[in-house]
């Protein structure tokens, strides 16, 4: 049996970040500061909601004059839509109760 | 500019050319982030995690649908090894692949927390920490069977004499024997230990 796509733990934690604020763009530094993972897992992990469709990257202007552009990213419709499923389903997690023992 | 500045920008013109073509506006998205950053260590430890990111994606075009990856993570690794061949002999094979990766993984978890000095006196530990185990292996792979004492019942051929008298020479172990035979010696002489 396959892994089911986007549902590791690295994914949900940029999923529901991005989400937090959707139609806020994140610079990728800031991104992987706030969720905590590392450069190395996190651009993988935007490539891949890239091509899937689930994230929007645009170039936008440096901030300080002299910079070079930088890539900004922010959740598509079907972003949302995956991230609201996917804390949908870790909320009927938390609240199913567990065997006492 | 320090050299850890220096060493990650160095790391991101490494990952400009190790991320595949078409995903090359990543590489740039990378660089563009890495300038930004401030502290130099961190710089450093960022690149390091853009280049580990590049080589997975790399390792990912060879498998586009996922099913060759880990076939195309080894071709990689083959190919890496067979570069660094003319500097290092055929144990570049081991040694790239390994040294890079713990080279890597050092910048990227401590890049941003020590000092540069530090960080290479860690990759220096863990080189030195992968040479032991693949020393281990190597030993384990290709010491001889048994404890190499000289046989004295061994035929003075095989002790540095002439050849003409035995062609072939076998030893095999039985139970509590060992069983030695020759190519025109007749049956095999069991021998007790």
């Amino acid at each position: 049996m396959g892994r089911r796509p986007n549902r590791s733990r690295q994914t949900r934690l940029v999923l529901a970040a991005l989400a937090e604020a959707p139609h806020r763009w994140w610079y990728g530094y800031d991104l992987a500061r706030s969720v905590g993972l590392k450069s190395g897992t996190l651009y993988p992990l935007l490539i891949r909601l890239h091509e899937q469709g689930l994230l929007d990257a645009e170039w936008r202007s440096a901030e300080t004059m002299g910079r070079p552009p930088r890539h900004m990213y922010r959740l598509t419709a079907a972003g949302a839509a995956l991230a609201r499923d996917l804390a949908n389903e870790e909320r009927s997690w938390s609240l199913t109760p567990r065997p006492a023992g | 500019m320090s050299a850890a500045r220096q060493l990650a920008d160095m790391i991101m013109a490494g990952v400009g050319r190790l991320i595949p073509p078409r995903e090359h506006e990543w590489a740039e998205a990378m660089a563009a982030e890495q300038a930004e950053i401030r502290d130099h260590r961190d710089a450093l430890a960022f690149s390091a995690g853009c280049l580990r990111a590049a080589g997975w994606q790399r390792a990912r075009a060879l498998a586009p649908d996922g099913s060759w990856f880990w076939p195309g993570l080894a071709i990689a690794i083959l190919l890496l090894g067979t570069a660094a061949i003319p500097r290092s002999g055929s144990s570049a094979f081991v040694w790239a692949p390994v040294g890079g990766l713990v080279t890597v993984l050092t910048l990227e978890n401590f890049g941003g927390r020590l000092s540069f000095g530090r960080i290479v006196l860690l990759a220096f530990k863990a080189g030195a920490m992968s040479a032991l185990l693949f020393l281990a292996v190597a030993l384990f792979l290709f010491l001889p069977e048994g404890d190499g004492r000289l046989d004295p019942d061994r035929p003075a051929q095989l002790r540095g004499g002439s050849h003409d008298a035995v062609h072939h020479h076998q030893r095999r172990r039985s139970g509590p024997f060992t069983v030695q035979s020759t190519e025109r010696g007749g049956a095999p002489t069991p021998k007790e230990h």
